[in-house]
């Protein structure tokens, strides 16, 4: 076995416990905003908690965890939503099969919701028209309309999507029309979507 | 000043560039663009903001999300190193065989083989998906399986073998494992002394069978009555290991929910009694059999439907007999029942109102029904002919 001198391997040590203290500190920082993300686009806790869960599995070992943290926040955003993406692809995937089950857990869901308050009801059939809306976005297209109405500015919306700062307007602009044609073509109740906040 | 692009006037609405005015005030056409993009954006904040989390996740939330990462990052990093651990290869394996893949049945345990037998077992009772019909008959019911009749899958050579490879498979690479195949002599039948012992331990009635529907040469009592107690046995899922086996098989982007890892698949053999009557030679002429109910169940974070399409996509598993699988109505309640088509002949039949099977081996000496009723799976079989099995099906009240 190859000798090495003390002082490296203690460096090597140290360097190994200073990346899992920056992984566990950039964990803590990032986890709600990509949990939040993950959420808004898949709609369930349990996908958005494996979303984040697998986005920060890719950054472990990852060299962009050496830069500096808006950086990282811009890769673990990207990371978080092509992941997201990606399962949504599959859940299409996995066909109308999946759909027609889906139909069937929400009606469930909402006879289960018989002593809730309708104003319940109404949100959850207004989340799934936004998402039915969203989804018949381009990714992109969808990716900067949400990142926009989380709050985050025009400089992370570009950094997050690879784009220059002045695309974003665009694309926002874009999305933005897209959305509202789809969601007052969608099934919902169009009076609803003035009745709630 | 030129018209500004649609982009700096939307960005003018957050704030962005702003010595549009002017221009707007001049430019009935940008002024009406700005219009339209202000409304769309007004309509779209707050539709989008229903989309996010009723509430973030607390501090306490985001400790145990770490600390369950942690625990995959460990577990990844020792599956990794784990390969030693795996059952060594026989020379069996390692010399090429026929079919390459059947070789690795050969390095399955004794214990492995027992959770290869329950996951073939499981397959088969989880029969696999959620179809509307299902679904809607499941609202109502506890989310379980519950065998109440059977439904014919039939498998040729090839369908058969491709079945017990994936199922060996997935046991020998860990995505099923099973702790409760410790259990010694698991599955094997005990000799009760008679109905009454027979009924003490398998917890049912067993019955009498009448000496005058007996088939000539039958003797009149049962020479033996052996009984199988009711068990329950677990298959632990593995998620890592799934996704390292679907991607291994052709499905890279394959997904599985985190919440899935460590679900317990719980299958609940049924007692089982069978009446064995000799013949004039002494050997077993005619079986009568009844048994509980099958059943099984998941456990953990995935539900039973979610497990029973993991593994109704289950790369390898044959197309047709996936198809025959998912064709069944009401699957929580219908046992599909593997045929071997090279071996066995059957056809729909009936006794005593209930709906039953009838099989005849190549021969056409050996015949056997099946049926289910009041909650016990029923069964007739010997070298009788179709009539007379029948007539001892139709006594048993």
């Amino acid at each position: 076995m190859e000798e090495r001198p003390l002082r490296a391997v203690g460096d090597e040590v140290g360097t190994r416990a200073g990346a899992r203290e920056r992984f566990a500190l950039v964990f803590r920082q990032r986890y709600r905003e990509l949990y939040g993300l993950g959420y808004r686009l898949l709609g369930d806790h349990g996908e958005a908690e494996d979303v984040v869960q697998e986005t920060f599995l890719k950054l472990d070992g990852h060299p962009v965890l050496d830069r500096p943290d808006d950086e990282v926040a811009a890769w673990l955003r990207r990371v978080c939503l092509n992941t997201a993406y990606n399962r949504l692809r599959g859940q299409r995937r996995a066909s109308a099969r999946m759909d027609r089950a889906g139909r069937a857990e929400r009606a469930e869901d909402e006879t289960d919701a018989g002593a809730s308050p309708l104003l319940d009801v109404l949100r959850a059939e207004q989340q799934r028209a936004v998402r039915q809306a969203l989804a018949s976005l381009p990714e992109k297209q969808r990716a900067c309309l949400l990142l926009r109405h989380a709050g985050y500015s025009y400089a992370e919306i570009a950094a997050t999507l690879d784009l220059a700062v002045g695309s974003v307007g665009v694309l926002l602009a874009r999305g933005e029309r897209a959305f509202r044609d789809a969601y007052l073509d969608s099934d919902a109740d169009p009076g609803a979507h003035d009745a709630l906040p | 000043m030129p018209c500004p692009d649609l982009g700096a006037l939307r960005a003018s609405i957050d704030g962005g560039p702003a010595p549009l005015r002017d221009h707007l005030h001049a430019c009935a056409a940008c002024a009406d663009t700005l219009a339209e993009l202000q409304r769309n954006a007004e309509l779209a904040a707050p539709a989008i903001a229903l989309t996010a989390p009723d509430e973030p996740p607390g501090t306490d939330d985001v400790e145990a999300a770490l600390a369950r990462l942690e625990q995959r990052r460990a577990r990844l990093a020792a599956a990794r190193t784990a390969p030693a651990q795996l059952p060594t290869p026989t020379p069996a394996t390692t010399a090429p065989g026929p079919g390459g893949r059947r070789g690795r049945r050969l390095r399955l345990g004794t214990r492995a083989r027992a959770a290869a037998a329950a996951l073939a077992a499981a397959v088969v009772l989880t029969g696999l998906v959620a179809t509307p019909a299902g679904r809607a008959a499941a609202s109502g019911f506890l989310a379980q399986f519950r065998s109440q009749r059977f439904q014919v899958i039939s498998l040729d050579p090839g369908q058969a073998n491709r079945v017990g490879e994936v199922v060996a498979e997935l046991v020998d690479t860990g995505v099923f494992s099973g702790n409760a195949f410790k259990v010694s002599g698991i599955g094997e039948p005990v000799v009760a002394a008679d109905r009454a012992e027979a009924s003490r331990l398998t917890g049912f009635a067993v019955p009498a069978v009448d000496p005058a529907v007996l088939p000539g040469g039958v003797g009149p009592d049962p020479e033996r009555i052996l009984v199988t107690p009711a068990r329950e046995t677990r298959l632990t899922f593995d998620r890592d290991h799934a996704l390292d086996y679907l991607r291994r098989n052709g499905r890279p982007d394959a997904q599985l929910p985190e919440r899935f890892d460590g679900t317990q698949l719980v299958v609940q053999l049924p007692a089982v009694v069978v009446q064995q009557f000799s013949g004039r030679d002494g050997g077993p002429a005619l079986l009568v059999g009844k048994a509980g109910t099958l059943g099984l169940d998941a456990e953990g974070g995935a539900g039973l439907e979610e497990l029973r399409e993991v593994v109704l996509d289950l790369p390898g598993l044959p197309a047709e007999t996936v198809a025959q699988l998912r064709a069944i109505g009401d699957w929580r309640s219908t046992l599909p029942l593997p045929v071997p088509t090279d071996e066995v002949r059957w056809r729909p039949s009936m006794v005593e109102g209930a709906e039953a099977i009838s099989f005849t081996d190549q021969s056409g000496r050996l015949h056997a029904l099946l049926w289910q009723r009041d909650g016990h799976i029923w069964g007739v079989a010997g070298v009788v002919g179709t009539d007379e099995a029948r007539d001892v099906a139709n006594s048993l009240g």
